[in-house]
């Protein structure tokens, strides 16, 4: 993709060429962060939406609210077995917002939390071809600190089946779930009845550690609920070299010289909230960061928006108690508005918190309305 | 529904323009499944879509974008265009997402002296705003500090890439109209300073 700018018609300053060149460059890595999502979606499109009611929807839902798991619950998809299995396939078909409308909204409304989306009126469906979901939680299995016994690569030789792996989200508040949908499909033909092995790496500690396995479904895919994240932490599923087929012979060539996806990071992002109270005098108001779910030491930078930019005013380091406190100056005139944002370290991706305006008071001297800290 | 191509609909011929033929056989293999086009749609306007929405003051741009996205793939197979009418049609959805989601914002905010933080959409604002910062967001923010109607005319043209009519079309404005709110936009960046020192940055 060229940066060059625009062919503009209209008589424009050259001088803005520049800046045509900065609004139209290549995307960052971060504008790009999304293509593996944008994939499984474009992928989960093609497919046939599952078509149950949604009666029978809500009834899977309160059935697998019992199989609460103590660490990660990996849901197996095993192509059209069981009813019990039909809600995590509903999870992942809501997710690609492939479900019927009211399904959808249904879904949204339960699940909007982790990310699913709703319905969009009008929503017609799309003519996509079929589709096999019916996926159900299973227990993880034990989990054992150890290194990934794959190889370090993102893939397995050229002739292991391909592997990936794809978050629903990869932003969560603390403690917040996630899904993780992997797909098995060496030379782009699925392999159904695959045991798969889940690993994870927290940020900030040593090494992999197992987090449970699953079967592949008949479309080469398990869907993997995680549902509670405390920290950063990378996922990635693995098929060993010895061959894991769980009785289906499809799953047989993903024995030959086993696989490993591509890492996918989850990123916990801890929230942040700005407190404005009264200053110890009357021209001062104070600014308190309060970020709970953070680690003291931390650091929290205010910022002050000024045409349409944020600017950085100053930065403290969270005390004991997650809170940090800056002093402002009241405004002589108009308002002046303020964010606290928190960058990222190991543990937790970066964080804003709303703003907040200050206004100017009425009587009050003519001062000056900058940050005072 | 068929989507057919609006009259007077056409496109900036920017640099992508040259391959306007090249992309619509991209969209056409896309619109029959195949990945690998789709993913080149995907890089190709995902960034632009990305810097649209954050000039129209989307604080989940990430999220507006995956459901433009989601919308524009789900209805993909029925769409009827070639890749102009296809990128008019991206960020239309993507202006109505976004529309949607600052009134859910709205509605949700219960007062905003302090209210629950929320992340900030883009992983990297922090530390470009702390460092120093890239010179396409300081671009996207000082496009941004325009009018709210010369922000997004510039950005549908400049960032788009959509031409007069396109933009007129998305906006429901006159051609005239859009042009002279992208002429006043335009000069009210020339005479901005930081244009000049965005300018030194890039060189």
């Amino acid at each position: 993709m060229s940066t060059d700018p625009p062919d503009l018609t209209e008589p424009h300053d050259p001088a803005l060429d520049g800046l045509f060149r900065a609004l139209t460059a290549s995307g960052t890595a971060d504008e790009m962060a999304g293509r593996p999502a944008a994939l499984e979606m474009f992928r989960a499109s093609r497919r046939r939406p599952p078509r149950f009611r949604s009666q029978r929807f809500r009834s899977q839902r309160f059935r697998s609210q019992r199989l609460r798991p103590h660490r990660l619950r990996l849901a197996v998809s095993m192509g059209s077995a069981a009813a019990a299995l039909v809600l995590s396939g509903g999870i992942a078909a809501a997710y690609a917002a492939a479900l019927p409308a009211p399904v959808q909204h249904i879904a949204y409304r339960m699940l909007g939390s982790i990310g699913v989306p709703d319905t969009h009126p009008p929503a017609p469906s799309a003519n996509v071809p079929g589709r096999a979901p019916s996926v159900a939680p299973t227990p993880s299995a034990s989990a054992t600190a150890g290194r990934c016994p794959c190889p370090a690569g993102t893939s397995g030789t050229d002739t292991a089946p391909a592997l990936i792996l794809v978050a629903a989200r990869t932003q969560v508040p603390p403690g917040g779930p996630d899904v993780l949908t992997g797909r098995l499909a060496p030379g782009g033909r699925p392999e159904a009845g695959v045991r798969v092995r889940l690993f994870e790496h927290v940020a900030g500690r040593p090494g992999w550690r197992a987090a449970g396995s699953a079967v592949t479904d008949a479309s080469g895919a398990v869907t993997l609920a995680v549902p509670h994240l405390a920290g950063n932490a990378w996922f990635r599923l693995a098929v060993n070299s010895t061959g894991n087929s769980a009785g289906n012979s499809a799953g047989n060539s993903a024995g030959r010289g086993g696989a490993v996806s591509p890492p996918v990071l989850i990123t916990v992002i801890p929230p942040v909230y700005l407190d404005l109270a009264p200053g110890p005098q009357p021209d001062v108001d104070v600014l308190t960061a309060r970020a709970p779910s953070a680690d003291t030491g931390d650091v929290v930078v205010l910022q002050e928006r000024a045409g349409g930019v944020w600017y950085g005013v100053g930065q403290r380091v969270l005390g004991p108690d997650h809170r940090a406190s800056f002093s402002v100056l009241v405004p002589s005139s108009g308002q002046v508005e303020y964010r606290v944002v928190m960058p990222r370290t190991t543990a937790h991706g970066p964080s804003g918190s709303a703003p907040v305006r200050i206004a100017a008071r009425a009587g009050r001297a003519k001062t000056g309305g900058r940050a005072r800290l | 529904m068929t989507r057919a191509r609006p009259a007077g609909y056409g496109i900036i011929r920017d640099a992508m323009g040259t391959e306007a033929d090249d992309y619509d056989d991209v969209l056409s293999r896309a619109r029959s499944g195949d990945e690998t086009a789709f993913l080149r749609l995907w890089d190709h306007l995902q960034p632009r879509l990305l810097r649209y929405l954050r000039v129209l003051g989307c604080d989940e741009a990430d999220d507006v974008a995956s459901e433009t996205w989601l919308q524009a793939v789900r209805d993909l197979s029925r769409f009827d265009g070639g890749a102009d009418d296809f990128r008019c049609w991206l960020f239309t959805i993507g202006r109505h997402r976004a529309v949607d989601a600052s009134r859910a914002r709205i509605r949700s905010r219960s007062r905003l002296m302090t209210a629950a933080a929320v992340p900030v959409a883009d992983p990297n604002p922090v530390e470009e705003e702390v460092l120093g910062g890239l010179s396409t967001r300081q671009a996207v923010a000082l496009v941004a500090g325009l009018s709210p109607d010369q922000a997004e005319v510039v950005s549908l043209r400049i960032i788009a890439g959509l031409d007069t009519a396109a933009v007129a079309g998305i906006l429901g404005k006159s051609p005239g109209a859009v042009r002279i709110a992208l002429h006043r936009g335009l000069r009210a960046l020339s005479a901005d300073p930081r244009v000049r020192a965005l300018e030194e940055v890039d060189g």
